[in-house]
């Protein structure tokens, strides 16, 4: 038989090698900036763009996106050519996939800090932002499966199935979470509204872990961990049942981050009870990663590339029985909105995808630069101090969740809270966020030694020549054996079969919430927010307020004597997009309306402090000096109307005016008690958001 | 090693897939996390509806409300609010309280700032301990105070009136333009022009 020759594209894994490893410092660096806001509030400096609610998306999206998101396309381009025996489809195509990316990720640095916000978790970018990454998102794939089709390999091996669902999910994913209305250039709002926003968005924020997180780095799981521990895979029928039922369940589970919350019952059991079924197909990927090593284990004593992937994979298999365990409805009550769920999320990020990350690019530098890796010691202090920081942030978020959940649920022997003054349970806790800083810090020290160790081994080279490799030619032959084994060989129908599993589940959650109204019962009482509150809302949005402060009153008793009676599903139908939050660094706000007087918000967004003695709230001095912008309210307000919300003509001619009087009343009520001058300022239009918030189902 | 070989024999860029069986432990989890879906879905959703959260959360308030009723018919008639004012020993508690809770808008000496000024004569809804009290558990939600009824006991409601009047009289770093109507020595109003 003769062999054909030809050379694998080397240089893009190269560039998306160092893209993941310039991104990976970025993120994390801003991880540690956000860690010390919230263990020492001045660190939020004073100016609007630096402050938490801005920088915590920006923090997410780069770990996810950028670093996650460069290792993950490195690992694919690097193993797919080898599996399938084919240079990629297209070097151009490859090279839009790797600068458009760049790009995506330059625009999100840009706009988040500046507020241009969704406010949808890990879907932040604005529309034009979504548009481009749809874009890329396309060529990839077009890149990919070119790929596949002028394979030489005729069958395709588990980790290109994990690609394939990776690649076909995401794109659903992306594409329906972000269907929402252009206001402008810059801002859009989710045309789903409340419940089914959050339905919608936690299908997509959940399943961005499962086909983000998850999928692609068991496809890099599949390939690198075999190589780097020269040994096989345990089980192919492990593979094949666990790839299946993992990419089948997982779609149903995004109702576990709205447990308790106003989605209707079934849907929350729904989410439980697919995430417990996830446990063992998560853990099938463990089980033939790890025993991978057998009869090998003392190589991990000497090779620091296994130990970070053995690392990896254990902690892989530790969050997805955590992931489950916390999805169980009533130990939920205790973790939901708590840092216990940052030290989960944390477990995954650093340990999963981080140290694979990593233990990868150990891997593939020295190969592709055609050298020896300049440092095994420091590769090996990399992965004690990445080891250790990871158990001091984990532990510390663990402690302060367990003691602030508990703290927050703790009622004394006559029914009242021990706890009734929230501020007194986030002080508790501070100690721990300055030891999750120290963590944080420690891990992205560890990646510093990386970046020095990297640059060490590939100084000085040049004209590196792609990796030069031979194979027979595909092969057109009768397919023999078992079903699944042919199905290997057949990639459209693998494809589709794919798409199926990952449809089925998002079908039947989503389709009622949108189309049976019982699910969402209405409130007769509940009505659109007023052009100056609408107005107020998008501050709230720019804010970032959604990252501390939930809208959510669960249906216990300690949230209703603390917050008042629980959100209803009727109340958020006109909120495009839903503010729901999962995270309470601060209290809830669902019903804050009417609670203070004017005044008192006026005094808290100038000082937080001035009215709650040691409150951890960044100060928002700039929402009392700059200008209210009104200007743009009729089109806001023609968008909400293009999406359901019942504002008519005239509501829309006389918005602006509207607004201004709305102003006048507040303004007048601040003048009263001694502020002038706010009347055209962007905190009248938080506090009339904030008064009216929770407010109508009390008429 | 006894591995069970792929029967493909088949390697990919020289990674090589044995094919054992099912560990017996993961099948078991697996089947497990099964059965408890099938039972858990009919067990809350048909059989015990009342368990759901919404529905477990107003039995649980109901219990609690039937309980302090219960409770308070069966109460003693305990000392009036003036007898427990004089007794004293409310004095430290309650300070720590007002700093805590009540100091941001009527400042922690009392001389008033979102909300009225307490070192003078002047009341908006009266200054009579009962007065006081039902201030502090229902709140003036249209004037921005809040009802602290859920958050804190009675005992320290109470205690919270006390002092709030005991602070009449004393001198303020700043304090704030009089409100209300002026009141007499036990806080009713007496007639007078409004300041």
């Amino acid at each position: 038989m003769s062999m054909e020759k030809f050379r694998y594209d080397d240089k893009i894994v190269r560039q998306f090698l160092w893209a993941t490893t310039i991104w990976g410092i970025v993120g994390m660096l801003v991880g540690v900036i956000i860690a010390i806001q919230l263990a020492y509030w001045p660190a939020n400096t004073g100016l609007p763009w630096l402050t938490f609610g801005r920088l915590r998306p920006l923090h997410t999206n780069a770990v996810i996106f950028a670093f996650a998101g460069n290792s993950i396309f490195a690992g694919m381009y690097y193993s797919t050519q080898r599996l399938l025996k084919t240079r990629m489809y297209s070097d151009t195509l490859s090279k839009i996939h790797f600068w458009g990316w760049q790009i995506i990720i330059v625009a999100a640095a840009l706009t988040l800090p500046l507020g241009i916000t969704t406010s949808k978790e890990y879907a932040e970018l604005e529309w034009p932002i979504d548009l481009a990454i749809t874009f890329v998102w396309v060529i990839m794939a077009i890149n990919y499966f070119g790929t596949i089709v002028k394979r030489r390999e005729r069958h395709m091996y588990v980790a290109i199935w994990f690609y394939i669902a990776s690649i076909v999910t995401v794109a659903i994913l992306h594409i329906f979470n972000s269907l929402e209305v252009p206001v402008s250039f810059l801002k859009s709002y989710s045309v789903y509204a409340g419940v089914q926003d959050a339905l919608v968005q936690w299908w997509y924020g959940h399943n961005a872990v499962a086909f983000f997180l998850t999928t692609p780095f068991l496809g890099l799981m599949y390939y690198f961990m075999p190589k780097a521990a020269n040994g096989p895979i345990y089980s192919y029928r492990l593979s094949i049942i666990h790839f299946w039922s993992l990419i089948f369940l997982y779609i149903w589970t995004g109702p576990h981050h709205l447990l308790f919350s106003a989605l209707p019952d079934w849907a929350q059991t729904v989410g439980m009870l697919f995430s417990l079924m996830l446990i063992a197909p998560s853990w099938g990927g463990m089980i033939n990663g790890l025993l991978t090593l057998r009869g090998g284990w003392d190589k991990l004593r000497e090779d620091p590339i296994l130990k970070f992937l053995v690392v990896a994979i254990t902690f892989y298999g530790m969050s997805t029985f955590e992931g489950p365990m916390l999805s169980i409805k009533s130990l939920n009550v205790l973790s939901h909105f708590s840092d216990w769920t940052i030290s989960h999320v944390h477990g995954g990020a650093l340990g999963w995808n981080g140290f694979l990350t990593f233990g990868m690019i150990y891997w593939l530098i020295p190969r592709l630069y055609k050298r020896e890796l300049y440092s095994k010691t420091l590769a090996t202090a990399h992965f004690w101090m990445g080891l250790l920081g990871i158990l001091i942030y984990m532990l510390s978020m663990y402690i302060s969740g367990l003691t602030q959940g508990l703290m927050l649920l703790d009622f004394d022997k006559d029914g009242y809270l021990v706890y009734p003054n929230f501020v007194e349970t986030v002080l508790t806790v501070i100690p721990f966020y300055w030891l999750r800083a120290f963590g944080g810090l420690l891990y992205l020290t560890g990646v510093l030694v990386m970046l020095y160790n990297i640059i060490k081994t590939t100084a000085g080279a040049k004209d590196l020549a792609d990796t030069e490799a031979e194979a027979a030619p595909y092969e057109r032959k009768p397919l023999t054996g078992k079903f699944h084994h042919i199905l290997e060989a057949k990639p459209l129908t693998f494809t589709v079969l794919t798409a199926v599993a990952i449809l089925i589940g998002g079908i039947v959650e989503i389709v009622p919430m949108l189309a049976v109204e019982s699910n969402i019962p209405s409130i007769a009482s509940v009505k659109p927010y007023s052009p100056l509150e609408l107005v107020g809302r998008d501050l709230y949005i720019r804010e970032g307020c959604v990252g501390c402060h939930s809208q959510m009153i669960r249906p216990l008793r300690a949230e209703t004597e603390r917050y008042g009676t629980y959100s209803k599903a009727g109340e958020f139908v006109y909120d495009h997009p839903f503010l729901w939050g999962s995270k309470r660094t601060g209290p809830d706000l669902h019903r804050i309306g009417g609670k203070y007087p004017n005044l008192w918000h006026y005094r808290h967004m100038e000082n937080p402090r001035a009215v709650i003695s040691g409150s951890i709230m960044p100060e928002y001095t700039w929402l009392l000096e700059r200008d209210l912008n009104l200007k743009s309210l009729p089109d806001k307000l023609k968008a909400m109307a293009s999406i359901g919300v019942p504002y008519d003509k005239d509501t829309i001619a006389s918005a602006i005016s509207d607004a201004q009087a709305q102003a006048k009343t507040i303004s007048d009520d601040l003048a009263a008690n001694g502020i002038e001058g706010s009347e055209n300022k962007e905190i009248i239009a938080l506090i009339a958001y904030l008064q009216r918030l929770g407010t109508d189902i009390k008429k | 090693m006894s591995d069970q070989l792929n029967e493909t024999k088949h390697t990919f860029d020289g990674i090589e897939e044995h094919d054992n069986p099912l560990p017996g432990w993961w099948l078991g989890i697996f089947y497990v996390t099964i059965a408890l879906a099938v039972f858990y879905v009919p067990y809350y959703h048909f059989m015990h509806p009342e368990k759901l959260p919404a529905a477990a959360w107003e039995a649980e308030n109901k219990a609690i409300a039937e309980k302090r009723q219960a409770e308070a018919e069966m109460a003693p008639a305990g000392p009036s609010l003036a007898e427990k004012y004089e007794a004293g020993g409310w004095q430290e508690s309650a300070k720590a309280d007002f700093i805590t809770f009540c100091s941001p808008c009527h400042a922690a000496d009392g001389g008033g700032g979102i909300g009225p000024n307490f070192t003078d004569d002047y009341y908006i809804h009266g200054g009579t301990f009962e007065n006081l009290v039902n201030v502090i558990n229902e709140g003036v939600p249209e004037k921005g105070m809040i009802s602290w009824k859920t958050s804190l006991k009675p005992t320290q409601i109470e205690n919270l009136a006390f002092y709030v009047h005991s602070l009449r009289g004393t001198t303020p770093a700043t304090a704030k333009e009089p409100q209300g109507q002026k009141v007499n020595q036990n806080g009713e109003f007496i007639a007078e022009e409004t300041p």
